[in-house]
Protein backbone atom coordinates (compact mmCIF):
# COMPACT_ATOMS: atom_id res chain seq x y z
CA UNK A 1 0.00 0.00 0.00
CA UNK A 2 2.95 2.49 1.11
CA UNK A 3 4.48 1.46 -1.98
CA UNK A 4 1.24 2.23 -4.68
CA UNK A 5 1.07 5.38 -2.55
CA UNK A 6 4.55 6.27 -3.16
CA UNK A 7 3.98 5.61 -6.99
CA UNK A 8 1.35 7.61 -7.49
CA UNK A 9 3.10 10.77 -5.66
CA UNK A 10 5.64 10.38 -7.74
CA UNK A 11 4.21 10.37 -10.88
CA UNK A 12 1.66 13.22 -10.12
CA UNK A 13 5.02 14.98 -8.87
CA UNK A 14 6.52 13.91 -12.28
CA UNK A 15 3.52 15.15 -14.18
CA UNK A 16 3.22 18.55 -12.25
CA UNK A 17 7.69 19.06 -12.40
CA UNK A 18 7.21 18.25 -16.24
CA UNK A 19 7.25 22.22 -16.86
CA UNK A 20 10.17 23.26 -15.08
CA UNK A 21 12.13 20.40 -16.77
CA UNK A 22 11.39 20.70 -19.91
CA UNK A 23 10.90 24.68 -19.65
CA UNK A 24 7.44 25.95 -20.63
CA UNK A 25 8.54 28.84 -23.41
CA UNK A 26 5.38 30.23 -24.81
CA UNK A 27 7.49 32.29 -27.67
CA UNK A 28 7.90 30.31 -30.98
CA UNK A 29 10.64 32.21 -33.00
CA UNK A 30 9.10 32.61 -36.78
CA UNK A 31 10.09 33.53 -39.78
CA UNK A 32 9.89 37.35 -41.44
CA UNK A 33 6.59 37.43 -42.57
CA UNK A 34 4.78 40.55 -44.25
CA UNK A 35 1.05 40.76 -43.75
CA UNK A 36 -1.30 42.20 -46.51
CA UNK A 37 -4.45 42.97 -45.17
CA UNK A 38 -7.70 44.92 -47.16
CA UNK A 39 -11.61 44.54 -47.59
CA UNK A 40 -10.64 42.22 -50.61
CA UNK A 41 -7.78 40.88 -49.63
CA UNK A 42 -5.53 39.00 -47.03
CA UNK A 43 -2.23 37.41 -47.59
CA UNK A 44 0.77 36.54 -45.45
CA UNK A 45 3.92 36.00 -47.44
CA UNK A 46 7.47 34.62 -46.13
CA UNK A 47 10.19 36.94 -46.97
CA UNK A 48 13.22 35.02 -48.11
CA UNK A 49 16.51 37.08 -50.30
CA UNK A 50 14.70 35.47 -53.60
CA UNK A 51 11.29 36.61 -53.25
CA UNK A 52 10.43 39.46 -56.07
CA UNK A 53 6.74 39.56 -56.83
CA UNK A 54 4.60 42.69 -56.91
CA UNK A 55 0.26 42.39 -55.95
CA UNK A 56 -1.81 44.73 -56.99
CA UNK A 57 -4.45 45.38 -54.30
CA UNK A 58 -8.38 46.54 -55.64
CA UNK A 59 -10.17 48.78 -52.63
CA UNK A 60 -13.36 48.96 -52.36
CA UNK A 61 -14.43 52.21 -54.51
CA UNK A 62 -12.20 51.12 -57.64
CA UNK A 63 -8.70 52.45 -56.47
CA UNK A 64 -5.21 50.35 -56.42
CA UNK A 65 -2.20 49.48 -54.26
CA UNK A 66 0.73 48.40 -55.58
CA UNK A 67 2.86 46.16 -53.21
CA UNK A 68 6.22 45.41 -54.06
CA UNK A 69 8.35 42.66 -52.09
CA UNK A 70 12.41 42.94 -53.26
CA UNK A 71 13.81 40.30 -51.03
CA UNK A 72 13.96 41.20 -47.18
CA UNK A 73 11.78 44.53 -47.80
CA UNK A 74 8.52 45.61 -48.96
CA UNK A 75 7.03 48.84 -50.01
CA UNK A 76 3.84 50.21 -51.27
CA UNK A 77 5.16 51.37 -54.72
CA UNK A 78 1.73 53.28 -56.28
CA UNK A 79 -1.37 53.84 -55.83
CA UNK A 80 -4.38 56.08 -56.33
CA UNK A 81 -5.46 57.19 -53.08
CA UNK A 82 -5.51 60.69 -52.10
CA UNK A 83 -2.63 61.50 -49.79
CA UNK A 84 -0.34 58.37 -50.70
CA UNK A 85 0.66 58.24 -47.16
CA UNK A 86 1.02 54.81 -48.35
CA UNK A 87 3.63 55.50 -51.00
CA UNK A 88 5.53 58.35 -49.23
CA UNK A 89 5.82 55.79 -46.01
CA UNK A 90 8.86 53.91 -48.36
CA UNK A 91 10.67 50.90 -47.77
CA UNK A 92 8.70 48.39 -44.82
CA UNK A 93 12.31 46.20 -43.41
CA UNK A 94 11.87 45.23 -39.91
CA UNK A 95 9.07 44.00 -37.80
CA UNK A 96 6.28 46.06 -36.54
CA UNK A 97 7.52 48.61 -39.89
CA UNK A 98 4.09 49.11 -41.59
CA UNK A 99 2.43 51.58 -44.15
CA UNK A 100 -1.16 51.87 -43.78
CA UNK A 101 -3.47 53.70 -46.45
CA UNK A 102 -6.73 54.85 -44.73
CA UNK A 103 -8.70 55.73 -47.62
CA UNK A 104 -8.27 52.01 -48.97
CA UNK A 105 -8.48 50.57 -45.64
CA UNK A 106 -5.16 48.59 -46.82
CA UNK A 107 -2.18 47.79 -43.73
CA UNK A 108 0.94 45.99 -45.15
CA UNK A 109 3.02 45.22 -41.65
CA UNK A 110 6.09 43.39 -41.44
CA UNK A 111 5.63 40.59 -38.66
CA UNK A 112 8.41 38.50 -37.19
CA UNK A 113 11.02 38.13 -34.14
CA UNK A 114 12.63 41.34 -33.85
CA UNK A 115 13.03 44.17 -31.42
CA UNK A 116 9.60 43.69 -29.77
CA UNK A 117 7.75 46.64 -27.80
CA UNK A 118 4.16 46.49 -26.39
CA UNK A 119 3.51 49.60 -28.31
CA UNK A 120 4.68 52.49 -30.23
CA UNK A 121 2.84 55.97 -29.27
CA UNK A 122 2.94 58.38 -32.47
CA UNK B 1 6.78 4.70 8.93
CA UNK B 2 7.55 8.63 9.93
CA UNK B 3 10.11 8.64 6.79
CA UNK B 4 7.53 7.43 4.66
CA UNK B 5 4.96 9.68 5.39
CA UNK B 6 7.43 13.15 5.32
CA UNK B 7 8.30 11.75 1.73
CA UNK B 8 4.84 11.51 0.80
CA UNK B 9 3.95 14.52 2.12
CA UNK B 10 7.36 16.23 0.42
CA UNK B 11 6.24 15.11 -3.36
CA UNK B 12 2.89 16.09 -2.76
CA UNK B 13 4.30 19.68 -2.43
CA UNK B 14 6.61 19.50 -5.05
CA UNK B 15 3.54 18.26 -7.24
CA UNK B 16 1.80 21.10 -6.38
CA UNK B 17 4.11 23.66 -6.63
CA UNK B 18 4.61 22.29 -10.55
CA UNK B 19 1.21 22.39 -11.23
CA UNK B 20 0.83 25.84 -9.74
CA UNK B 21 4.09 27.04 -12.13
CA UNK B 22 2.55 25.36 -15.16
CA UNK B 23 -0.48 26.64 -14.81
CA UNK B 24 0.93 30.33 -13.86
CA UNK B 25 3.19 30.10 -17.15
CA UNK B 26 0.24 29.43 -19.72
CA UNK B 27 -1.38 32.18 -20.29
CA UNK B 28 -3.98 32.56 -23.04
CA UNK B 29 -3.56 33.43 -26.23
CA UNK B 30 -3.38 36.81 -27.96
CA UNK B 31 -6.25 37.65 -30.02
CA UNK B 32 -5.84 40.38 -32.42
CA UNK B 33 -8.08 42.90 -35.06
CA UNK B 34 -7.02 45.76 -36.61
CA UNK B 35 -9.98 48.30 -37.24
CA UNK B 36 -10.39 51.29 -39.62
CA UNK B 37 -11.99 53.97 -36.88
CA UNK B 38 -12.55 57.70 -36.10
CA UNK B 39 -10.58 58.41 -39.01
CA UNK B 40 -7.25 56.18 -38.56
CA UNK B 41 -6.04 52.65 -37.92
CA UNK B 42 -6.58 50.63 -34.65
CA UNK B 43 -4.88 47.59 -33.42
CA UNK B 44 -6.59 45.65 -30.68
CA UNK B 45 -4.56 42.83 -29.02
CA UNK B 46 -5.76 40.98 -26.17
CA UNK B 47 -5.30 38.12 -23.97
CA UNK B 48 -8.61 35.98 -23.98
CA UNK B 49 -9.80 32.74 -25.46
CA UNK B 50 -13.25 34.24 -26.12
CA UNK B 51 -13.51 35.34 -29.51
CA UNK B 52 -16.28 38.03 -28.39
CA UNK B 53 -14.37 40.41 -26.75
CA UNK B 54 -12.98 41.56 -29.67
CA UNK B 55 -16.64 41.74 -31.19
CA UNK B 56 -17.39 43.73 -27.91
CA UNK B 57 -14.30 46.38 -28.50
CA UNK B 58 -15.05 46.59 -31.98
CA UNK B 59 -18.83 47.96 -31.18
CA UNK B 60 -17.89 50.00 -28.42
CA UNK B 61 -15.66 52.01 -30.85
CA UNK B 62 -18.13 52.20 -33.60
CA UNK B 63 -20.66 53.52 -30.97
CA UNK B 64 -18.22 56.56 -29.69
CA UNK B 65 -17.38 57.36 -33.45
CA UNK B 66 -21.28 57.63 -34.17
CA UNK B 67 -21.42 60.06 -30.95
CA UNK B 68 -18.32 61.91 -31.66
CA UNK B 69 -17.88 62.18 -35.00
CA UNK B 70 -17.09 66.15 -35.78
CA UNK B 71 -18.20 64.57 -39.97
CA UNK B 72 -21.48 62.23 -39.52
CA UNK B 73 -24.03 64.75 -39.38
CA UNK B 74 -26.30 62.45 -36.88
CA UNK B 75 -23.23 62.58 -33.86
CA UNK B 76 -23.97 64.22 -31.06
CA UNK B 77 -21.49 66.22 -31.49
CA UNK B 78 -22.76 67.44 -34.94
CA UNK B 79 -25.89 68.09 -33.19
CA UNK B 80 -24.61 70.03 -30.76
CA UNK B 81 -22.22 72.14 -33.05
CA UNK B 82 -25.25 72.65 -35.60
CA UNK B 83 -28.22 73.48 -33.50
CA UNK B 84 -25.91 75.46 -30.05
CA UNK B 85 -28.28 72.96 -27.98
CA UNK B 86 -27.75 68.85 -26.65
CA UNK B 87 -29.16 66.39 -24.02
CA UNK B 88 -26.44 64.71 -24.63
CA UNK B 89 -26.00 60.53 -23.57
CA UNK B 90 -23.62 59.40 -20.66
CA UNK B 91 -20.34 59.00 -23.36
CA UNK B 92 -20.93 62.22 -24.95
CA UNK B 93 -21.80 64.19 -21.74
CA UNK B 94 -18.31 62.42 -19.89
CA UNK B 95 -16.39 62.85 -23.13
CA UNK B 96 -17.47 66.84 -22.82
CA UNK B 97 -17.04 67.55 -19.57
CA UNK B 98 -13.59 66.16 -19.50
CA UNK B 99 -13.06 68.53 -22.69
CA UNK B 100 -14.47 71.49 -20.71
CA UNK B 101 -12.01 70.90 -17.71
CA UNK B 102 -8.48 69.99 -19.94
CA UNK B 103 -9.60 73.45 -21.80
CA UNK B 104 -10.05 74.93 -18.44
CA UNK B 105 -7.04 73.53 -16.83
CA UNK B 106 -4.38 74.59 -20.09
CA UNK B 107 -6.16 77.89 -20.19
CA UNK B 108 -7.65 76.70 -23.98
CA UNK B 109 -3.93 75.71 -25.15
CA UNK B 110 -6.40 72.35 -25.56
CA UNK B 111 -9.98 74.23 -27.20
CA UNK B 112 -13.16 71.86 -28.54
CA UNK B 113 -14.43 74.76 -30.06
CA UNK B 114 -11.74 75.41 -32.67
CA UNK B 115 -13.96 73.06 -35.56
CA UNK B 116 -14.42 75.80 -37.68
CA UNK B 117 -10.40 76.46 -37.84
CA UNK B 118 -9.76 73.16 -38.23
CA UNK B 119 -12.50 72.48 -41.00
CA UNK B 120 -10.87 76.36 -42.48
CA UNK B 121 -7.15 74.45 -42.95
CA UNK B 122 -8.41 71.39 -44.07
CA UNK B 123 -5.05 69.60 -43.07
CA UNK B 124 -5.32 65.77 -43.50
CA UNK B 125 -8.10 66.26 -46.33
CA UNK B 126 -7.53 66.58 -49.43
CA UNK B 127 -9.07 70.28 -49.21
CA UNK B 128 -5.89 70.88 -46.99
CA UNK B 129 -4.63 75.12 -48.18
CA UNK B 130 -3.73 77.67 -46.62
CA UNK B 131 -6.51 80.24 -45.73
CA UNK B 132 -6.03 84.08 -45.94
CA UNK B 133 -5.24 85.81 -42.54
CA UNK B 134 -8.77 87.30 -42.65
CA UNK B 135 -10.47 84.01 -42.73
CA UNK B 136 -8.36 83.00 -39.93
CA UNK B 137 -9.66 85.66 -38.01
CA UNK B 138 -13.22 85.04 -39.10
CA UNK B 139 -12.41 81.58 -38.01
CA UNK B 140 -11.19 82.58 -34.45
CA UNK B 141 -13.49 84.31 -33.99
CA UNK B 142 -15.81 81.53 -33.32
CA UNK B 143 -12.97 79.32 -30.99
CA UNK B 144 -13.75 79.59 -27.55
CA UNK B 145 -14.03 77.03 -25.14
CA UNK B 146 -16.17 78.94 -22.70
CA UNK B 147 -18.77 79.16 -25.06
CA UNK B 148 -19.59 75.54 -24.71
CA UNK B 149 -21.47 75.28 -21.32
CA UNK B 150 -22.83 72.81 -18.77
CA UNK B 151 -26.30 73.37 -18.12
CA UNK B 152 -27.19 70.59 -15.92
CA UNK B 153 -29.40 67.68 -16.67
CA UNK B 154 -26.84 66.04 -19.56
CA UNK B 155 -27.76 68.87 -21.16
CA UNK B 156 -25.05 70.92 -23.12
CA UNK B 157 -24.98 74.67 -24.86
CA UNK B 158 -23.02 75.90 -27.35
CA UNK B 159 -22.97 79.79 -28.43
CA UNK B 160 -20.50 80.09 -30.97
CA UNK B 161 -18.34 77.99 -33.19
CA UNK B 162 -18.31 73.90 -34.34
CA UNK B 163 -16.69 71.41 -31.95
CA UNK B 164 -13.95 69.31 -33.07
CA UNK B 165 -13.27 66.45 -30.36
CA UNK B 166 -10.25 64.76 -32.54
CA UNK B 167 -7.66 66.08 -29.73
CA UNK B 168 -9.67 64.52 -27.04
CA UNK B 169 -12.14 61.13 -28.37
CA UNK B 170 -9.67 58.91 -29.07
CA UNK B 171 -7.85 58.55 -25.63
CA UNK B 172 -11.67 58.66 -24.29
CA UNK B 173 -12.09 55.62 -25.93
CA UNK B 174 -9.08 53.95 -25.08
CA UNK B 175 -10.57 54.45 -21.07
CA UNK B 176 -13.73 53.14 -21.95
CA UNK B 177 -12.14 50.02 -23.89
CA UNK B 178 -10.55 49.53 -20.15
CA UNK B 179 -13.57 49.96 -18.74
CA UNK B 180 -15.32 47.37 -21.25
CA UNK B 181 -12.15 44.64 -20.58
CA UNK B 182 -12.23 45.51 -16.77
CA UNK B 183 -16.20 44.56 -16.47
CA UNK B 184 -15.03 41.37 -18.29
CA UNK B 185 -12.29 39.86 -16.28
CA UNK B 186 -9.75 40.52 -19.26
CA UNK B 187 -6.37 39.95 -17.84
CA UNK B 188 -3.97 41.52 -20.44
CA UNK B 189 -4.45 44.13 -23.20
CA UNK B 190 -2.72 46.49 -25.75
CA UNK B 191 -4.63 49.24 -27.71
CA UNK B 192 -3.15 51.10 -30.36
CA UNK B 193 -5.03 53.99 -31.29
CA UNK B 194 -4.37 55.39 -33.94
CA UNK B 195 -0.83 56.26 -32.38
CA UNK B 196 -2.40 55.91 -29.11
CA UNK B 197 -1.17 53.32 -26.71
CA UNK B 198 -3.08 51.53 -23.98
CA UNK B 199 -2.36 48.99 -21.78
CA UNK B 200 -4.08 47.03 -19.33
CA UNK B 201 -3.42 44.32 -17.15
CA UNK B 202 -0.08 42.95 -15.82
CA UNK B 203 2.99 43.86 -18.42
CA UNK B 204 4.10 40.23 -19.34
CA UNK B 205 7.93 40.74 -18.71
CA UNK B 206 7.86 43.27 -15.59
CA UNK B 207 7.44 46.21 -17.72
CA UNK B 208 5.25 47.35 -20.51
CA UNK B 209 7.90 48.30 -23.33
CA UNK B 210 6.03 51.68 -25.09
CA UNK B 211 8.65 53.23 -28.12
CA UNK B 212 7.91 56.92 -29.05
CA UNK B 213 8.19 57.36 -32.30
CA UNK B 214 11.29 59.29 -33.61
CA UNK B 215 9.92 62.75 -34.97
CA UNK B 216 11.83 63.69 -38.24
CA UNK B 217 12.35 59.26 -39.59
CA UNK B 218 10.23 57.15 -41.30
CA UNK B 219 7.25 55.78 -38.99
CA UNK B 220 8.14 52.95 -36.66
CA UNK B 221 11.39 54.46 -36.22
CA UNK B 222 11.92 54.43 -32.49
CA UNK B 223 13.10 58.07 -30.42
CA UNK B 224 13.37 55.36 -27.73
CA UNK B 225 11.88 53.94 -25.58
CA UNK B 226 9.58 54.00 -22.27
CA UNK B 227 9.23 51.38 -19.76
CA UNK B 228 5.75 51.81 -17.71
CA UNK B 229 5.29 49.07 -14.66
CA UNK B 230 2.03 50.17 -14.12
CA UNK B 231 -1.41 48.11 -14.51
CA UNK B 232 -3.09 50.83 -16.44
CA UNK B 233 -1.32 53.44 -18.42
CA UNK B 234 -1.47 55.38 -22.16
CA UNK B 235 1.03 57.35 -23.76
CA UNK B 236 -0.30 59.62 -26.37
CA UNK B 237 1.74 61.43 -28.84
CA UNK B 238 1.36 64.53 -31.04
CA UNK B 239 3.66 65.75 -33.40
CA UNK B 240 4.95 67.44 -36.51
CA UNK B 241 4.71 64.10 -38.37
CA UNK B 242 1.72 62.97 -37.93
CA UNK B 243 -0.67 64.76 -40.77
CA UNK B 244 0.41 67.85 -42.73
CA UNK B 245 0.86 69.10 -46.12
CA UNK B 246 3.59 71.70 -47.82
CA UNK B 247 3.50 74.55 -49.85
CA UNK B 248 6.24 76.50 -51.06
CA UNK B 249 8.68 74.74 -48.91
CA UNK B 250 6.83 75.17 -45.07
CA UNK B 251 5.30 72.47 -43.63
CA UNK B 252 2.13 72.91 -42.00
CA UNK B 253 1.23 70.82 -39.67
CA UNK B 254 -2.51 69.22 -37.84
CA UNK B 255 -1.77 70.91 -34.27
CA UNK B 256 -3.17 73.96 -34.72
CA UNK B 257 -3.09 76.82 -31.86
CA UNK B 258 -6.45 78.34 -30.56
CA UNK B 259 -4.89 81.74 -29.97
CA UNK B 260 -2.82 82.60 -33.55
CA UNK B 261 -5.25 80.22 -35.65
CA UNK B 262 -2.63 78.62 -37.01
CA UNK B 263 -0.51 75.59 -36.48
CA UNK B 264 1.18 75.69 -33.05
CA UNK B 265 5.12 76.92 -33.31
CA UNK B 266 6.37 76.27 -30.01
CA UNK B 267 10.12 75.07 -30.78
CA UNK B 268 8.85 71.38 -30.56
CA UNK B 269 8.78 68.31 -32.74
CA UNK B 270 6.28 66.23 -30.53
CA UNK B 271 5.05 65.81 -27.05
CA UNK B 272 4.44 62.69 -25.60
CA UNK B 273 2.46 62.34 -22.21
CA UNK B 274 1.47 59.34 -19.76
CA UNK B 275 -1.01 59.11 -17.55
CA UNK B 276 -3.23 56.50 -16.46
CA UNK B 277 -6.36 58.28 -18.31
CA UNK B 278 -5.71 57.97 -21.93
CA UNK B 279 -8.49 60.77 -22.81
CA UNK B 280 -6.34 63.22 -20.32
CA UNK B 281 -2.65 62.12 -21.98
CA UNK B 282 -4.66 62.85 -25.35
CA UNK B 283 -6.04 66.18 -24.93
CA UNK B 284 -3.21 67.01 -22.70
CA UNK B 285 -0.32 65.90 -25.65
CA UNK B 286 -2.12 68.70 -27.41
CA UNK B 287 -2.30 71.46 -25.14
CA UNK B 288 1.54 70.91 -23.90
CA UNK B 289 2.35 70.75 -27.86
CA UNK B 290 0.76 74.54 -28.55
CA UNK B 291 2.23 75.54 -24.80
CA UNK B 292 5.88 74.51 -25.63
CA UNK B 293 7.77 73.02 -22.46
CA UNK B 294 7.32 76.18 -20.04
CA UNK B 295 4.21 77.00 -19.87
CA UNK B 296 3.54 72.79 -20.54
CA UNK B 297 4.92 71.89 -16.91
CA UNK B 298 2.77 74.61 -15.39
CA UNK B 299 0.06 73.00 -16.65
CA UNK B 300 1.25 69.54 -15.84
CA UNK B 301 1.78 70.55 -12.33
CA UNK B 302 -2.18 70.28 -12.13
CA UNK B 303 -2.52 67.03 -13.32
CA UNK B 304 -0.57 63.87 -12.70
CA UNK B 305 0.66 63.18 -15.72
CA UNK B 306 4.08 62.68 -16.63
CA UNK B 307 5.72 64.23 -20.26
CA UNK B 308 8.94 64.35 -23.03
CA UNK B 309 8.94 66.97 -24.97
CA UNK B 310 10.89 67.03 -28.05
CA UNK B 311 12.06 70.15 -29.45
CA UNK B 312 13.17 70.98 -32.38
CA UNK B 313 16.75 71.72 -31.59
CA UNK B 314 17.16 68.04 -30.80
CA UNK B 315 16.56 68.02 -27.04
CA UNK B 316 14.78 65.54 -25.24
CA UNK B 317 13.00 67.07 -22.15
CA UNK B 318 11.69 64.57 -19.80
CA UNK B 319 10.17 65.04 -16.43
CA UNK B 320 11.58 63.69 -13.11
CA UNK B 321 9.49 60.60 -12.78
CA UNK B 322 9.47 59.48 -16.39
CA UNK B 323 13.33 60.18 -16.93
CA UNK B 324 14.48 56.98 -15.00
CA UNK B 325 12.25 54.72 -17.03
CA UNK B 326 13.27 56.06 -20.32
CA UNK B 327 15.79 55.08 -22.67
CA UNK B 328 17.26 56.75 -25.62
CA UNK B 329 18.22 55.00 -28.82
CA UNK B 330 19.28 57.98 -31.02
CA UNK B 331 22.10 59.72 -29.63
CA UNK B 332 21.96 63.06 -31.95
CA UNK B 333 19.50 63.96 -29.68
CA UNK B 334 20.38 64.77 -25.54
CA UNK B 335 18.10 64.24 -22.87
CA UNK B 336 17.54 67.02 -20.13
CA UNK B 337 15.51 66.10 -16.90
CA UNK B 338 12.58 69.18 -16.38
CA UNK B 339 12.61 70.51 -12.77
Amino acid sequence: MKVLDAAVVLTIAALGLSPLVMGVSPSVSGPLVVRISSPTLNRTIRLDPSTHLTIRVQSRDGGFNLVEVQGLKVRVSDADCPDRECVKRGWLTSPGDQAVCLPHRLVVRIEGDGDELDGLSQ
Amino acid sequence: MRRSYLLTAVLALLALAGLAISGARRDLPWEEREVFAMDTLMRLKVQSDDPKVLDRMEEEIRRLEGLLSAHAPTSEVSILSSTGALKASPETEQVLQLSIQVAQGTHGAFDPTIGALSRLWGIGTEEARVPSREEILRALETVDYRTLRYLGDHRFSLSAGRLDLGGIAKGFAGDRLVELLASMGIRRAVMDLGGNVVVFGPPPKAVWRIGIQHPDRPRGEVLGVLELPERRAAVVTSGVYERYFERDGVRYHHILDPSTGEPARSGLMAVSVACSSSALADGLSTALFVAGPERGMEILSRHRCQAIFVTEDRRVLITPQLAPRFSLRDRSFRVEVLR
